[in-house]
């Protein structure tokens, strides 16, 4: 199979992987396999806070009955978050924008592969605002303006990282 | 052409199994084995077995830790070998050091390569690494039986000697035309867009080198 270029008919390989996701709605749970915990995470369960498509991937990769894979993929994205959430206060004390583009563009990718879409989307701010564009990356903002986006958008990530912190070790152990 | 993208396409949507969200872990396996009956496993397993060529392997140029850990872990669940780089010019390396690996015959199977990295970006990644193919083709083709056998363009696998060209595909989160056109000319030869979708990837393995794979069904 040889390149091809945007502009030629569109390879097997290029049209079979160009964001073909799944799109579908999400079947009705079945009634009869709910569980104790279902209580707890009704209050998540319209609030957007994680695409199943995206998670549930990760959880059919665990062996039978084992979930220490996809655990340990969500406990190591708490640490990392962990550690990303306290160089971002350190950069932004010392108003370090190319550094909290950074930080933004790492957290974002852990955040994306797990699902967790407003954090993701966050951080795609933080991204934009820490090389001073808006938040659709299109137009320039000032060092002032992006230093007041960006110290309201880290409140609202960590409210939303919390939340999905939450919904995460419900989800894994029935408790917060 | 496009009829036979477009079924192919309308295939892969078709087979793309329905996941309800899931509240518990607890009750997740039950919900899954209803799934299994209904959806085809995701992706193939690869039987290298009985085949007298060597494991296939991966190279990921990718600087996301989660990312690699999910990429690593589903590629090695179907038997593929995995090379990992966390930047481009890694990449770039790992990438030499696997066609020396193996006598500057071919590089890996594919290579999955993300664009946005530090130290070297994954577009200049890919031009060094079709940069670097291109000095073995021309190698190869000195090498072949006299001036007379030499061919423009890219040397078919079957040829002896001839260097087998690998297959780039680039992991982005960039939605705009402007970046794909970018990474098409810079030498990737398709992408997969960011969050990855696993069984997309797995529908890539089967269809980028069904000679390489014997596929469990």
């Amino acid at each position: 199979m040889t390149a091809t270029s945007p502009t030629q008919a569109p390879s097997t390989a290029e049209t079979a992987i160009n964001n073909i996701k799944g799109t579908e709605e999400p079947e009705v749970a079945d009634k009869g396999a709910e569980t104790e915990t279902e209580t707890d995470a009704d209050e998540f369960e319209d609030n957007g806070i994680i695409d199943h498509t995206t998670f549930d991937q990760l959880l059919e990769m665990d062996d039978e009955e084992d979930h220490e894979f996809s655990r340990s993929l969500v406990w190591n994205y708490f640490e990392q978050a962990e550690k990303t959430f306290e160089d971002m206060n350190n950069a932004m004390e010392k108003l370090d924008f190319p550094d909290l583009s950074r930080l933004g563009h790492f957290l974002k990718g852990s955040s994306a592969a797990l699902g967790l879409t407003k954090v993701k989307e966050s951080c795609e701010k933080l991204q934009h605002y820490g090389n001073r564009k808006d938040a659709a990356g299109v137009n320039n903002i000032t060092n002032e303006e992006a230093e007041t986006l960006i110290s309201a958008l880290l409140v609202q990530m960590r409210r939303e990282y919390n939340e999905a912190e939450s919904y995460l070790k419900v989800f894994y152990d029935g408790q917060e | 052409e496009c009829a036979n993208l477009e079924a192919f396409r309308a295939k892969i949507e078709a087979n793309a199994p329905k996941i309800r969200p899931q509240r518990s872990i607890k009750n997740y396996h039950s919900q899954r084995q209803l799934q299994l009956e209904r959806a085809a496993a995701v992706g193939p397993i690869i039987d290298t077995s009985s085949s007298d060529r060597p494991s296939p392997r991966v190279l990921i140029v990718e600087d996301n830790i989660t990312n690699r850990m999910i990429l690593r872990t589903f590629l090695k669940k179907r038997g593929i070998g995995v090379v990992e780089a966390e930047n481009g010019l890694l990449g770039v390396e790992r990438f030499q050091e696997e066609v020396w690996r193996r006598d500057g015959k071919a590089g890996f199977e594919f290579v999955l390569m993300d664009l946005q990295m530090p130290v070297m970006d994954g577009n200049m990644a890919t031009r060094k690494i079709r940069e670097f193919e291109q000095s073995l083709v021309k190698q190869a083709q000195l090498n072949s039986n006299g001036i007379n056998t030499l061919q423009p363009g890219q040397p078919s696998a079957d040829q002896e000697g001839a260097y087998r060209r690998t297959m780039i595909f680039a992991l982005t989160g960039l939605a705009a035309d402007e970046d794909k056109r970018l990474a098409f000319e810079c030498g990737v030869d398709g992408y997969l867009t960011k969050p990855v979708s696993l069984k997309t990837l797995g529908e890539l393995l089967l269809e980028t080198n069904p000679a390489d794979f014997k596929i469990h069904a």
